[in-house]
């Protein structure tokens, strides 16, 4: 007799649908919500409900005993559908009466009869099976079913009583990954418990969610350093990176305090005089300025002092009319912050033209780090065509002895042809040709020491100063035996910039003594005299040699000197206006020692080998060619190696992830940005002899043959209007052509900016008029756009709605800064906290504008 | 001594389920059962009910005959891989059950189905807050096992306040 082994109706469709081939073969068993089973001796039939789309659509198979499968679309599968014949498949048919097999649809209340003691065996014998495997699948599925739906099933699951913490931690951790790279999920999970907090801290998540998030920008970075020490903390380097994100969409500019409150109160002030020679002008606290409260000077901190030559005197104003213009900002930020600590100096510098006295008159702030307290003014005054700028501020250590060396240019500013006169007026307080350099020391208590000044004869597009010690690596073969050893203690100011007119690059290297601070030297040249009063060459500082004067290259657009890494002192990156790759020089030498491909493909195609001898005669220049204007290096990384296990500095940060940024346009409707990995650089010996003629891919410190470290590129176009191609068929030409990988820029973002810096993996990009662009460096999207950075509500009423940008820094790694002519203005709005990587200054460097 | 061809697997209430052997090349638990010494009668999964037990081995069926490289075990999380469609029931379980399926896999050692299990876990997982979280997986509270001598909560502090 044959017997209905089992029927089943699943339990409102919670159990899984039956996923084996038994669907794939017979081409309709997808997705079931109830499923039935029974054995009529000479067959097994298996209803299943597809249940797709919430409808009922029952399928059933019945395996004949000859090895036929029927497919029917009966909803109700009765006894005597299947032959009815003895079977001695089941020793349990007896207590079941039912002898249909139904399917049930999902709204039915049928009861159906359960057979629990059955097993797959049972069916050995004599029941045919066509496909044992498939048989014994939808059978023991079924009873799988049937268990579930029983209260011994509820019992068994019952004592599972599984939670996430049942889940040993390998699984968790997996769970966790494939949760990268959304990291509010690790924060919440790390907040249900200690075990889920632990494995939330796990370093390699964090590592791996940030190569995830930045593929190409982190290639290459090691989880941990060669002592096997983890790189960085970098849970703390993704979500200060995913802070600083967020907090570039809302940020918000606020001034700094400076001394604007003052511009009309030059009697408060004292003229610092060596004799009767005018340096500079001293500021003293005054009780009487609101710029002299405790929190602008706290007592604990640097304050001033009166050097003991200082003459006091009051200003004499003439009794006319006449108003003076108030001070403007023209100078970048410059800032010297201790990597370690994170404190250190900024500096700016504000200037004016005083019709009143006829001169130029400068004054030059100094804040400290974090704080943000104006710790000293210093003042100078010059003849009325002259104008300087701060450009730079750095720390050294000489001997055991810590020196903060400042440097001031005295020049002109150099107009391109294409400037209107307005912007020429705007531009007349630019120091842009360099004629003078003074190198001063400032002391932590405020004292200002006049150390030299050194006169450059040529003209000389400054671009940067680095202050070495004397017995750096890098420039102690400079400092000749005849140098008295007494005198060896010194520094080297080394100069880099261009000459005119052929835009080589050129390195000058100014040595510099140090000096007792009480001495203040009055017996030598008057080169640090200004040139607006009286000049005595019996009484000012010394007048600087130079060591050396190296020139390099030609028709550079920028260049960068990697001052990151002493090791890497010695050399300097320079774009071209000729070539769309970067060349790297030892500047000691003046010779080409690597060569870095600026487009995909072949890194050594059409490499100029040598452009030193025929650079002069080209001057085809594309006004449609885009050219890097900026170069800027940054390290991933914190720059703070410092291994966690022994606290010393690490031997060697390479591998930290050094990039080189370069930002280019057409100063028309094309910008580029284009980032190298030049982590190599870090791993090549210094060549022990100059270098001469060698091809570029044998230079040593190009990149390996194998490997392009171009790895990012990203175009950005302007589109054109469509009036613009009325006039202009050309351009009905798409600039996509050009470029296919352009990126049409949304309208009402620039394309034409003035200074770039890097926080994070964000490009922050700044206007002359003030706007801010900031972009993902890694995708190119652009993520925050700034119509101006002036605050919405004025402070003060001589402050513009809005503001003339000029420089846009980055701080400590985490802190945006943006200088603009009306005054410094710091970025608020979620970034202040955490550890970026280390950025140093970076502006707009002269050669962009030709 | 079983039939080498099927092997028989016991659950935590006793059921025995016996399959193809072919169906649990994956499992590197049965692999190294069927090489060990000793009486291959049938195999223990204790901790395994037999509704997921029966889940898992319709996992291994499905996958029986595929032709890829079995995953190295742990395989590398962060390896992109295409859902495979087949594997659809298994995503569309409640939240307990999936638990199951995803403890049983790990007993079972098949890196398949921890992928797939944990894939899931994640996906519910994403973008959830931490009570949405509790509410899913009842994560236990705080054991005193878990606490570690850094003084960890510490740190949670300084991130947010622990909200039990």
């Amino acid at each position: 007799m044959g017997a209905i082994l089992s029927a089943v109706r699943a339990a409102n469709g919670t159990f899984p649908a039956y996923p084996s081939k038994l669907p794939r073969e017979a081409g309709e068993f997808r997705g079931g919500k109830n499923g039935a089973v029974c054995d009529g001796g000479q067959g097994v039939a298996i209803g299943l409900g597809s249940g797709e789309g919430g409808g009922f659509a029952s399928r059933t198979m019945v395996w004949q005993e000859d090895g036929e499968i029927d497919i029917s679309d009966a909803a109700h599968i009765k006894r005597d559908s299947l032959k009815s014949t003895s079977s001695s498949s089941s020793s349990n048919s007896s207590s079941n009466e039912n002898m249909s097999c139904i399917v049930e649809s999902p709204t039915s209340d049928a009861v159906v009869p359960f057979v629990p003691n059955w097993a797959p065996s049972d069916l050995d014998g004599d029941l045919p099976r066509p496909s044992a495997s498939i048989l014994y699948q939808a059978i023991s599925f079924c009873k799988d079913l049937l268990l579930q739906q029983t209260n011994a099933t509820a019992n068994l699951q019952g004592k599972q009583n599984l939670t996430m913490d049942t889940l040993p931690d390998e699984v968790l951790l997996r769970i966790l990954y494939y949760l990268i790279p959304d990291t509010k999920s690790f924060l919440a999970l790390a907040l249900l418990n200690r075990r889920l907090h632990r494995l939330c801290e796990e370093p390699k998540i964090w590592y791996t969610t940030f190569v995830t998030a930045h593929p190409r920008w982190s290639q290459g970075l090691p989880y941990t350093t060669r002592t096997g020490q983890l790189a960085v903390d970098w849970k703390q380097l993704v979500l200060d990176g995913e802070r600083k994100r967020r907090g570039c969409g809302k940020m918000r500019f606020e001034f700094v305090n400076d001394d604007r409150n003052r511009d009309d109160s030059l009697d408060s002030r004292k003229r610092l005089q060596w004799d009767n020679i005018e340096t500079g002008l001293w500021e003293q606290a005054d009780s009487s300025s609101p710029m002299d409260a405790d929190h602008e000077y706290p007592s604990q901190g640097a304050h001033l002092s009166q050097p003991a030559t200082l003459v006091s005197e009051h200003w004499s104003v003439p009794p006319v009319a006449i108003v003076d213009p108030p001070f403007c900002v023209q100078d970048p930020l410059v800032s010297d912050i201790d990597r370690i600590t994170g404190t250190g100096y900024l500096a700016t510098g504000k200037h004016r033209i005083s019709q009143l006295r006829s001169q130029s008159e400068h004054r030059f702030l100094f804040w400290s780090y974090p704080n943000w307290t104006l710790i000293r003014t210093f003042d100078l005054a010059l003849q009325q065509e002259l104008c300087c700028q701060i450009v730079g501020i750095q720390t050294v250590t000489v001997g055991n002895e810590r020196c903060t060396i400042f440097t001031i240019a005295v020049g002109t500013p150099m107009h391109a042809e294409e400037d209107e006169e307005e912007d020429r007026q705007d531009q007349e307080d630019r120091v842009d040709v360099w004629k003078e350099i003074r190198v001063y020391r400032l002391y932590e208590d405020g004292v200002v020491q006049p150390l030299g000044a050194y006169e450059v004869q040529e003209p000389f597009l400054g671009r940067d100063v680095f202050v070495f010690p004397a017995d750096h690596e890098t420039v102690k073969q400079f400092r000749t035996n005849d140098t008295p050893a007494d005198q060896n203690q010194g520094l080297v100011v080394m100069l880099t910039g261009a000459r005119l007119p052929w835009l080589r690059g050129c390195v000058l290297l100014l040595g510099v003594d140090l000096r007792p601070r009480d001495e203040y030297d009055l017996e030598a040249s008057s080169d640090i005299a200004p040139r607006a009063g009286p000049s005595s060459p019996a009484h000012a500082p010394p007048a600087l040699c130079a060591l050396l004067i190296r020139k390099f290259g030609a028709k550079l657009s920028c260049m960068h000197h990697l001052r990151l890494h002493p090791q890497l002192n010695h050399l300097i990156f320079t774009g071209s206006y000729n070539s769309d790759n970067l060349t790297l020089w030892d500047w000691r030498s003046g010779s080409k020692v690597g060569v870095f491909p600026g487009r995909a493909g072949d890194p050594y195609v059409d490499l100029e080998l040598d452009m030193q001898d025929d650079a002069y005669e080209s001057d085809d220049e594309d006004s449609d060619q885009l050219f890097p204007w900026g170069l800027e290096s940054t390290m991933i990384l914190p720059p703070a190696d410092v291994d966690q296990g022994t606290g010393k500095a690490s031997a060697s940060p390479v591998g930290y992830g050094l990039r080189l940024i370069a930002v280019g346009d057409n100063r028309e409707d094309r910008l580029e940005i284009r980032v190298w990995d030049i982590d190599h650089l870090l791993t090549v010996s210094p060549p022990s002899h100059p270098i001469t003629r060698v091809p570029a891919n044998q230079l040593p410190y190009s990149p390996p043959a194998n490997k392009n470290p171009l790895i990012l590129h990203h175009s950005f176009h302007k589109p054109k209007s469509p009036e613009m191609d009325k006039l202009n068929p050309m351009a009905l030409v798409p600039i996509a052509l050009a470029d296919p990988n352009a990126i049409p820029i949304p309208e009402g973002v620039p394309i034409k900016y003035a200074a770039y810096n890097v926080m994070s993996s964000m490009l922050f990009m700044l206007t002359e008029q003030g706007e801010v662009t900031v972009i993902d460096i890694e995708s190119g999207e652009i993520i925050g756009v700034r119509a101006n950075v002036a605050p919405e509500s004025t402070v003060s009423e001589w402050i513009e709605r809005r503001v003339s940008g000029i420089d846009i820094c980055v701080v400590g790694g985490r802190e945006v800064v943006v200088t603009t002519k009306q005054g410094i203005m710091r970025g608020f709005g979620g970034i202040e906290a955490g550890n970026g990587s280390m950025v140093k200054r970076m502006f707009k460097g002269l050669f962009g504008r030709r | 001594m079983s039939d080498p061809a099927n092997i028989t697997l016991v659950t935590m209430d006793g059921t025995t389920f016996t399959v193809p052997s072919a169906y649990l090349h994956r499992s590197k638990l049965v692999q190294d059962w069927l090489r060990s010494e000793g009486d291959k009668q049938a195999m223990e999964v204790k901790h395994v009910t037999p509704f997921v037990l029966q889940g898992v081995l319709n996992f291994c069926e499905i996958h029986a005959e595929d032709t890829s490289e079995p995953l190295a075990d742990p395989a590398d999380p962060t390896k992109p891989f295409e859902a495979d469609p087949r594997d659809d029931a298994f995503r569309g379980m409640p939240d307990d059950q999936l638990l199951q399926f995803t403890m049983a896999a790990d007993i079972l050692q098949i890196p398949e189905l921890v992928r797939l299990t944990a894939q899931e876990m994640a996906s519910r997982i994403d973008g959830k807050s931490p009570d949405q979280i509790r509410a899913m997986f009842n994560p236990d509270d705080l054991a005193e096992e878990d606490v570690d001598s850094d003084n960890e909560m510490g740190e949670v502090g300084e991130e947010g306040a622990i909200s039990k």
